[in-house]
């Protein structure tokens, strides 16, 4: 690896902007991966968050503390150095997601960019296999890579001020679950009755970075049968009996 | 044990907050915190806490509150109108809030000068925290109380002050509050996507003044201007969002992420608003104007650590602790010894005898008191300019609120209907609805005719009696302040 292509950014005077590359490519997502890794590993003073994404990685510090043109030294230095990855095997998990509908309103904007029919983006949403490239966003948000590349469409123009939990949505090339209730300029397919995000529970996160993800298409009826089984006690407003009416 | 607030009214939009969690970005978690740090610190440290203690963010409408037990309360940051039983109270100075006390916050009495007060209570207040951290994250639906913003009913409890009141009260800000310059610029460092914007997208945003939209939250304060112009689209690849970073969706209108931003996202950033004027920005209400200028880094740097040099030990000094008798300089006049004639005179304590005290500073011109013997404690604090005589009180005079919004005349013979509280009103349920009520219709008494939307919260407005209603005086999104007059009712025809 070379510190060819790099780039820094000031982000103001607290944080800074490292970026790799321009293009999502899984083989950049991982060396991302492992360069913010092994900022992490640095510990370096002063600098309190590291946000990796596909191509970047944001850096968060203390101005008292950290100094600017030192803590980029330090990056480019790592990026000199070759890649360490101990990845740990990764965690296959299956969403089921009721597509279309009043909980995929934006899947037939989707069949019609893509000029498929709404049968056919779901059939090839769901046949992928992705990988969690980035959490962020919300607590329990998921970046995933492996869309492909039919299904591309550009974020809605003006964002929704509210995008219920638990919907799946396309933005870009990307995919992802609302792990919350948030507003989103994605574009919604369905919504897996699947709790992303409980502060409450062991793991809060359903999802973790390096998880490899697929889509099952279930009914109106599934999603009901799911959502019921599955505690939720933070989000009355995702209940079925809300949602499925 | 066991001294709490008790929320009467919640107010618009009030949070516990704290200085959040930094630290878990990375699994999506957002900062939060204060969105006026500044404010937060200060008022902490005039009651004697450490300046992450948790207190109570209160947004352009407070809310009414029960004090059950005696605590030392500083209100600072914005003047929201601030009162303790109904009268008008300082802010940045330490209060001595009593058992039963309620402080409220009176809309007449807002100078319309800031967006948001805090109430930072000796002590903290002290629920459990979530992730290291009291903050509520409104975002993330956990913190301060049950993830959300107050409601009636709720019950806050306070921790354990680490002073008497009578330390906390002798505290006083070094210097005074900066008074906000509404025209000063929002000094921001470019980029990081400077090269998606077109160089009229880049002028335009730096010439051109924006309004801050009501739908701004603690998340983002969304501003409305000419549009900037992107020359690549507005998709990008999701990358992490950095305090105050200020992002362009495509409709190009700037959205400036606060405190409670998501930590990722995806739309193009013209600039990021530095550090040293988060604060400032935060204050700005719905329908105030702001422009942006330039600075580069090591500008913003300076002024971040001068800003947070302001907010230090140093930002406060304690006043000596008052003995027998009074400092020369405090007394206007009276001699020590004749104070300590009357001191020395008065040996019971009983009503007589501090109303003989009190009549004889009066006499002697002192302007303010504190006796403090025991439990027993006498605060006494004359005005010269209203020239009331002998009447004495605590809390300062009210000033008059010069209102910029003229309220109409009462027709004669109509009722009128006055907006509740400030936002955007609007006629119709959704843009693409028929209005709620049209001008000549008949309405009853509680029928829904309009509504207020402030901090993307909506406010329904309801007739206020039986009648025609003849005319609306504000047009369908249009933004109004407390007590403007929304629409007359006459008698029905």
């Amino acid at each position: 690896m070379s510190a060819i292509g790099i780039s820094f950014q000031p982000l103001a005077e607290s944080a800074l902007l490292f970026s790799l590359g321009d293009e999502i490519d899984p083989a950049l997502v991982n060396r991302v991966m492992a360069l913010a890794a092994a900022i992490d590993r640095e510990a370096i003073d002063g600098v309190t968050d590291v946000v990796s994404s596909y191509t970047t990685i944001m850096v968060v510090f203390d101005p008292a503390v950290a100094d600017y043109d030192a803590l980029t030294d330090a990056f480019t230095r790592l990026a000199d150095e070759p890649a360490t990855s101990a990845d740990a095997p990764s965690r296959q998990i299956t969403i089921p997601v009721a597509y279309g509908g009043e909980m995929g309103p934006d899947l037939d904007d989707v069949a019609r960019h893509t000029e498929l029919s709404a049968d056919e983006v779901i059939v090839r949403h769901a046949a992928a296999t992705y990988v969690v490239a980035s959490m962020g966003f919300a607590p329990g948000f998921g970046f995933l890579i492996g869309l492909p590349a039919e299904l591309a469409i550009p974020r809605r123009r003006n964002p929704r001020t509210r995008v219920p939990a638990g919907s799946v949505a396309i933005g870009g090339i990307q995919t992802g679950v609302y792990s919350l209730e948030t507003p989103g300029g994605w574009n919604v397919i369905g919504r897996t009755p699947l709790v992303l995000f409980d502060h409450t529970r062991d793991e809060p996160t359903l999802l973790q970075r390096g998880d490899h993800v697929r889509f099952q298409s279930i009914s109106a009826a599934e999603y009901r049968a799911i959502a019921e089984a599955t505690p939720n006690p933070r989000q009355p407003g995702t209940s079925p009996a809300e949602v499925v009416a | 044990m066991s001294r709490s607030i008790a929320v009467i009214e919640p107010g618009l939009l009030t949070t516990v907050q704290d200085l959040g969690r930094p630290g878990l970005m990375r699994f999506g978690f957002t900062p939060g915190g204060a969105i006026d740090r500044g404010a937060l610190i200060l008022g902490n440290r005039l009651v004697g806490n450490l300046p992450s203690a948790a207190g109570l963010e209160v947004t352009l409408i407070g809310p009414r509150l029960r004090f059950h037990g005696e605590a030392m309360v500083a209100i600072t940051g914005a003047d929201l109108g601030a009162s303790l039983n109904r009268e008008s109270v300082p802010l940045w100075t330490p209060l001595l809030v009593r058992d039963g006390d309620e402080l409220s916050f009176d809309p007449l009495r807002d100078t319309k000068t800031g967006a948001r007060a805090y109430i930072c209570i000796a002590g903290g207040i002290d629920i459990a925290p979530v992730m290291g951290s009291r903050s509520t994250d409104l975002f993330g639906r956990f913190g301060g109380v049950e993830g959300r913003s107050l409601v009636a009913d709720d019950r806050l409890p306070l921790g354990e002050p680490s002073e008497s009141a009578d330390q906390s009260l002798r505290r006083r800000l070094a210097v005074p509050p900066a008074v906000p310059l509404p025209d000063q610029p929002v000094r921001v460092v470019i980029g990081p996507q400077r090269q998606r914007f077109t160089d009229a997208g880049i002028a335009t945003f730096f010439q051109a003044s924006f309004s801050v939209s009501s739908q701004s939250d603690r998340m983002g304060m969304r501003l409305s201007g000419p549009p900037l112009a992107l020359s690549h689209g507005a998709d990008m690849i999701s990358e992490g969002i950095a305090h105050g970073a200020i992002q362009v969706p495509g409709d190009g209108q700037p959205i400036v992420l606060l405190a409670g931003r998501q930590t990722v996202g995806g739309y193009p950033k013209i600039a990021t608003v530095i550090g040293a004027d988060l604060d400032r920005l935060g204050q700005r209400r719905p329908a105030d104007r702001i422009t942006f200028a330039e600075v580069d880094r090591p500008t913003a740097r300076e002024a971040h650590l001068a800003s947070l040099a302001r907010l230090g030990d140093d930002a406060i000094v304690s006043d000596p602790a008052p003995g027998i008798g009074l400092p020369r300089a405090n007394t206007g006049g009276l001699e020590t010894p004749m104070i300590e004639r009357e001191m020395g005179e008065i040996s019971g304590w009983d009503a007589t005898s501090v109303s003989r005290l009190v009549q004889s500073l009066h006499e002697a011109n002192v302007v303010t008191f504190r006796l403090q013997i025991a439990n027993l404690g006498v605060d006494l604090e004359w005005y010269r300019d209203a020239d009331t005589g002998g009447e004495a009180r605590r809390a300062r005079a009210a000033e008059p609120v010069t209102s910029s919004v003229v309220p109409s005349p009462t027709p004669p013979d109509g009722a009128v209907v006055t907006a509740p509280m400030l936002g955007m009103f609007y006629r119709r349920p959704a843009p693409d609805q028929a209005p709620f009520v049209e001008e000549g219709h008949p309405v009853t008494n509680g029928q829904q005719i309009g509504l207020i939307e402030v901090m993307k919260t909506f406010h329904e407005i309801t007739a206020s009696r039986d009648g025609t209603l003849t005319e609306f005086h504000v047009e369908d999104g249009q933004f109004v302040e407390f007590g403007q007059t929304i629409a007359t009712i006459a008698d029905a025809a």
